[in-house]
C-alpha cells in the first residue's frame, strides 16, 4: 500500500489549510474526494483535520474503504486523539490507521474478498455495509482480542503497549456485536426498532459473552439505538459485571455530550442526536440503580446547555437558511431547499422543546410564520407552503384566505 | 360513525382513494352520500388506532379526527363542491387532485408532475373524443348523444386505450402492479418477521389485482373492437356502458399509491411493505361477479395481516410522512 504524506513543513501545511479555510463547500468536498481516492491517506488527513466538523455537515458520500467499513460500528466511540485518556472508553482517531493495518495483515485472504466486495461501494449503501461487515467485524474482533501492538503504533499514536491493549479490546468488544447492532440501526432507521423485551434479552446475552466489562458496547448501544437508554437498569443488574460498565458508558456519553454537543453537529443528524441526548438525560433522572446525587448537577447543567444550544441553533438556522435566502431577490433560492430548511427547523424544534422551552419555540415559530407570510417575495402559495411547514395548516389557510 | 366490521358491497360504496398527504388519511377513501340537499362528500378513514374498523364522517366534519394539510383541504373542498358529486369516480378524484397539485399545494415537484399529467390527459382526451366522433359518424349517424355522457365515455376510453400518441394510463399501471407482484415473493423469502408476512399478503393481492385488471381491460378493449355494437349499447345506456368499461379502473383504485410506496421505500423497504399491507384496499362483494369468482371471495380476501402501529401523535413522524406523501404525488403517472 502506498502511503501519502503531505511532505510539507508545518508552516506550508498551515498555508494550505488557510486556503482550504476559504474554500467553497463544493471545493472542500472535492478535496475530501481526492483524499478518499488515495490508497493510504497517512498524514494527508492532517490537511482536513481542522475541517472535520464542516465536512461532517456537508455529508459527502464517502467511498467504502476497508478502514471506514471496519470502524463503522465504532463511530460513536471515535474521538480526537488529544481527548482520549487512559482508563476511559473511546478510540482515538490516531489509532484507526494502525489498528486497520493490523487487522488487514492478520486476516490474510479474507481481506481480498472484502476489498472486492466493497470496491466501488459507498458508505450510504447500508445493505453493502452489512454484507461486508458480516464478513469483517467478527473476524476483526477476534484479531483485536488477542493482538499485541503493531510496529507503527507508537509513532502513529504516541501511545504505548498498554494503551494499545485497552483500545484494541474496546474496539473488539463492539465489533464482536457489530452485525447485530448494524441490523438494529437499519431497522430503527425504518421506525422498526427492536422490541424492548428482545433488546433486553439480547443485551443480557451479549454482556454475558464478554469476559471484560462491556462499557464500550453499552455506550455504542445507547448512542445508536433510540430505546437503549431505557435498558440502564438491565445493564446495571447484570450478575457478572454489575453496574460498573454502564456507569462507565454513561460517563463517556456525558463527556461526549459536553465535548461535541448535538446541536453543533451535522444539521441532518442534529434532531436525532438531540432526541437521544434527551432520552439519556431523562433516563438518568429516573430513580434507579445508576442515579447518583453527584451526577445530578451535571445532568442539569447539560440539559441547560443543550436547551440553550438548540434554541440558538434554531434561531441561527431560521435566519440563515429560511429568512435571509427567502428575502434576497438577487439570489432566489430553490423553493425545495427553503422547504427542506423549514422542515429541518421543525425537526429541531420538536426534539428541542423536550428540554423545556416549548413556549419559546412556539413564539419563534409564530414570528417566523408571520415574517414569511408578510415579507416573502414569493408567490402566495409558496409562502403558504412555508407557513404550513412552520406553523401548521390553519395558519397557512388563514394566509391564503387573506 | 365507527364501523368495526367494514365490508362494502360495491366499489362505489367502498369509495374512491384520494392522493391525500395528511398521514392519518393514508388509505382513506371518499364517496358521495345522498343527503337532503343532494349529495355530500363522505370520508372513510381507517381506524387511526391501527386496529380494525373505519370511521365514516362527512368531509366537513373530518376535523374531529385529524388536521388536514392545505393540499387535502383544497382537494376535498373542491370535490365536495362539484355539482356532479353523485357520480364520484377515480377519474374525477384524480383529475381534481392534479388540478390542486398543479397550483403548488403539494410542493414544486408535485406541481410540475401534475401540470405534465394534465397536459397529457388533455391530449389523450382530445384524441379519444375525435375517435368517438368519427365512430359515431360511421356507425350511428344521426344520433344526438348527451355531450356530458360523450365526454364521460371519452374520459374512460382515454385511460384504457390509446392507439396513437402517449400510451394510455391503465395498461402502464397494470404492468407496474404485475412487476410488484413478481418482486414481492422473492423479497419476502429473504426476510423474517412481520415484514415477510406483510410482503406475502401484498404480493398475493397484487397478483390477484393484476390478473383481474388484465381480464377486465381485455374485456373492455374487446368491446372497442366492435364499435357499432358498443355505440348502440352506449346510446341505450350511457352510464351502464361507461361503468362496464371503467371496471379495471375501479379494481386498480388505490394501487397506484401502493406501488409508489414500494418504489420510494422511505424510510426503507420493510417499513414500506408494512404500510402497504395496512393500506391494501378492501375487496367489495361486487368483485366476485366482476371477476367471476366464487361467492364470498371478496370477503375472504379482505383478511390481511394486522396494520402496524400508527404513531400520528409523534409530530416528527407526521412531518416526515407529509414530505414523503408529497414525494409520492410527484411520482404519479
Amino acid at each position: 500500500m502506498t502511503r501519502f504524506s503531505t511532505g510539507l513543513p508545518p508552516s506550508t501545511l498551515r498555508q494550505v489549510q488557510s486556503v482550504l479555510l476559504n474554500a467553497s463547500d463544493d471545493q472542500l468536498v472535492r478535496v475530501v474526494g481526492l483524499l478518499d481516492r488515495l490508497d493510504g491517506r497517512g498524514s494527508a488527513d492532517a490537511l482536513i483535520a481542522p475541517f472535520r466538523s464542516r465536512v461532517a455537515q456537508l455529508r459527502p458520500t464517502r467511498p467504502l474503504a476497508f478502514a471506514r467499513l471496519l470502524f463503522t460500528p465504532l463511530d460513536p466511540l471515535v474521538m480526537p486523539g488529544p481527548e482520549w485518556s487512559r482508563g476511559r472508553l473511546g478510540v482515538p482517531r490516531t489509532a484507526l490507521l494502525p489498528l486497520s493495518g493490523q487487522v488487514r495483515a492478520e486476516l490474510g485472504g479474507l481481506v481480498t474478498g472484502i476489498d472486492a466486495m466493497i470496491r466501488g461501494g459507498h458508505t450510504d449503501d447500508t445493505a453493502l455495509v452489512l454484507r461486508a461487515g458480516t464478513a469483517l467485524w467478527p473476524a476483526a474482533a477476534a484479531v483485536l482480542e488477542r493482538a499485541g501492538e503493531p510496529a507503527d503504533w507508537s509513532e502513529a499514536t504516541g501511545l504505548g503497549a498498554a494503551e494499545h491493549t485497552a483500545i484494541a479490546r474496546c474496539a473488539a468488544c463492539v465489533l464482536a456485536e457489530g452485525v447485530w447492532i448494524h441490523m438494529q440501526m437499519r431497522a430503527c432507521a425504518e421506525g422498526l426498532g427492536p422490541d424492548p423485551d428482545e433488546l433486553r434479552a439480547w443485551l443480557e446475552a451479549a454482556m454475558s459473552r464478554r469476559p471484560e466489562p462491556p462499557g464500550a458496547l453499552l455506550a455504542v448501544l445507547m448512542a445508536r439505538l433510540p430505546g437503549a437508554a431505557a435498558l440502564i437498569g438491565t445493564a446495571a443488574a447484570h450478575p457478572a459485571h454489575g453496574a460498573a460498565p454502564i456507569e462507565q458508558a454513561i460517563d463517556f456519553l456525558l463527556d461526549r455530550l459536553q465535548a461535541a454537543p448535538p446541536h453543533s453537529t451535522d444539521p441532518t443528524e442534529t434532531p436525532t442526536a438531540v432526541q437521544r441526548a434527551v432520552t439519556l438525560l431523562d433516563a438518568l433522572e429516573v430513580p434507579g440503580p445508576v442515579q447518583r446525587p453527584s451526577r445530578k448537577p451535571r445532568v442539569e447543567q447539560l440539559r441547560r446547555m443543550l436547551d440553550e444550544g438548540c434554541r440558538a441553533r434554531f434561531t441561527q438556522d431560521l435566519a440563515r437558511q429560511v429568512l435571509a435566502p427567502m428575502a434576497d431577490p438577487a439570489a432566489p433560492s430553490e423553493m425545495a431547499s427553503l422547504e427542506g430548511a423549514a422542515r429541518g427547523l421543525r425537526r429541531l424544534e420538536i426534539a428541542g422543546r423536550q428540554l423545556g422551552s416549548g413556549e419559546q419555540y412556539d413564539r419563534m415559530l409564530r414570528i417566523a410564520a408571520r415574517t414569511v407570510g408578510e415579507n416573502g417575495p414569493r408567490s402566495l402559495v409558496e409562502r403558504a407552503r412555508l407557513v404550513e411547514i412552520l406553523a401548521g395548516p390553519d395558519a397557512a389557510l388563514a394566509l391564503l384566505q387573506g | 360513525m365507527f364501523i368495526e366490521a367494514y365490508q362494502p358491497a360495491t366499489f362505489r360504496e367502498r369509495g374512491v382513494s384520494a392522493p391525500f398527504t395528511t398521514p392519518m388519511l393514508g388509505g382513506a377513501r371518499l364517496r358521495a352520500a345522498p343527503s337532503r340537499r343532494g349529495h355530500v362528500l363522505e370520508t372513510i378513514i381507517p381506524n387511526p388506532a391501527g386496529r380494525r374498523g373505519v370511521y365514516i364522517v362527512p368531509w366537513s366534519d373530518r376535523g374531529d379526527l385529524c388536521r388536514t394539510t392545505v393540499h387535502d383541504t383544497r382537494l376535498g373542498d373542491a370535490l365536495a363542491a362539484r355539482p356532479d358529486l353523485s357520480s364520484l369516480c377515480p377519474a374525477m378524484v384524480r383529475l381534481t387532485g392534479w388540478v390542486v397539485a398543479a397550483d403548488g399545494y403539494a410542493g414544486g415537484a408535485a406541481a410540475a408532475t401534475a401540470q405534465t399529467l394534465l397536459r397529457d390527459r388533455t391530449a389523450r382526451l382530445v384524441s379519444a373524443a375525435a375517435r368517438l366522433d368519427s365512430a359515431l359518424a360511421r356507425h350511428a349517424a344521426g344520433a344526438a348523444p348527451d355531450p356530458a355522457a360523450l365526454e364521460g365515455l371519452a374520459m374512460v376510453l382515454a385511460d384504457i386505450h390509446s392507439p396513437e400518441g402517449a400510451p394510455a394510463r391503465l395498461p402502464g399501471l397494470i404492468d407496474a402492479i404485475g412487476a410488484l407482484a413478481a418482486t414481492l415473493p422473492a423479497w419476502s423469502e429473504a426476510q423474517s418477521g412481520p415484514e415477510s408476512v406483510a410482503a406475502q399478503a401484498v404480493g398475493t393481492a397484487a397478483e390477484l389485482v393484476h390478473r383481474g385488471a388484465v381480464h377486465l381491460l381485455r374485456t373492455a378493449i374487446g368491446r372497442l373492437d366492435q364499435p357499432a355494437m358498443l355505440l348502440r349499447d352506449w346510446l341505450a345506456d350511457p352510464a351502464g356502458v361507461e361503468q362496464a368499461l371503467g371496471r379495471a379502473e375501479w379494481l386498480l383504485d388505490g394501487w397506484d399509491r401502493l406501488r409508489l410506496l414500494w418504489q420510494v421505500a422511505v424510510p426503507g423497504p420493510a417499513a414500506a411493505v408494512l404500510e402497504m399491507a395496512a393500506l391494501l384496499p378492501v375487496w367489495p362483494d361486487e368483485v366476485d361477479s366482476w371477476l367471476e369468482l366464487p361467492a364470498g371471495t371478496g370477503a375472504r380476501l379482505a383478511r390481511r395481516p394486522g396494520p402496524p402501529p400508527r404513531r400520528w401523535s409523534d409530530p416528527a413522524i407526521v412531518l416526515d410522512q407529509i414530505a414523503r406523501n408529497e414525494r409520492l404525488r410527484a411520482l404519479e403517472t
